[in-house]
């Protein structure tokens, strides 16, 4: 139909395409609902669960388990950061309070450095950490709802 | 070197330095014997007329200058608090979305 019998047909269109617009912009929403969206929350799984799942899956396994390794990195930086900002103000900050947020503020720094790190010392960037998360999510659901063989 | 700078004061048994202890008296009033060793000649300004022992009480007590109580709430006033509260948690939670989203791929399983 060329021709819209609504007045508002542009306007409508218009809104339509600013929809389609934040969709897009929201899109990693998309992994929260499937971690965390469950009507039926999935039991827990414990560290064995997870060794089983690495040892398992030959694909997915040696990456989980990089993203696994990677969190010494992030603790190392953090608190090396940590160490760092908190020490410089422990020295001259004149308020307690500002010695716990430059510690703190440190710490973020020197975790999200450290990942930095992880993610090119175990060429992280080449995977899809929350595709890796799915996949074991899914192989959990599978094993304890019984769909597995 | 003794108690960091950052915790003096809360720690048991510092204090602190008396150069950044905040002068009891404020500087435009002045005390009697001060008055008295003024050259000849020179007029005092109205702010370092000596004050009476009675009076001096009310001028050390008075409250200091941003004291909200004192000031009646205003509109404008509550927009500019709000604004900056706003601020703030919008500038946080720009931050932290990125952050957690970083960080719950690395700690999930």
């Amino acid at each position: 139909m060329a021709e819209s019998p609504n007045p508002l047909g542009f306007l409508w269109k218009h809104v339509e395409d600013v929809k389609e617009h934040w969709k897009k912009n929201f899109a990693f929403v998309d992994y929260y609902k499937k971690t965390l969206g469950w009507e039926k929350p999935l039991p827990k799984w414990t560290d064995a669960d997870v060794e089983e799942f690495i040892s398992s899956d030959p694909v997915y396994g040696p990456q989980l388990k990089a993203i696994q390794e990677s969190r010494k990195y992030v603790a190392f930086g953090a608190t090396l950061g940590a160490a760092q900002l908190g020490g410089i103000s422990l020295k001259y900050s004149k308020s307690p309070h500002g010695f716990l947020l430059a510690t703190g503020f440190g710490a973020l720094c020197g975790g999200v450095l450290g990942a930095e790190v992880a993610d090119h010392v175990k060429k992280l960037y080449k995977v899809d950490k929350q595709g890796v998360n799915l996949r074991f999510l899914y192989w959990w659901e599978d094993k304890t709802r019984g769909n597995l063989e | 070197m003794d108690t960091p700078f950052g915790l003096q004061g809360f720690v048991d048994g510092t204090k602190l330095n008396g150069k950044s202890r905040l002068p009891r008296i404020p500087s435009n009033i002045e005390l009697l014997v001060k008055q008295n060793s003024l050259p000849h000649g020179s007029r005092a300004f109205h702010g370092s007329l000596p004050v009476s022992e009675s009076t001096k009480g009310a001028y050390l007590n008075r409250p200091l200058s941003p004291h909200l109580p004192l000031k009646k709430p205003q509109l404008s006033a509550t927009y500019s608090i709000s604004h900056r509260i706003f601020g703030a948690a919008l500038a946080s939670a720009i931050l932290l979305v990125p952050l957690s989203m970083k960080f719950s791929t690395l700690l999930y399983a």
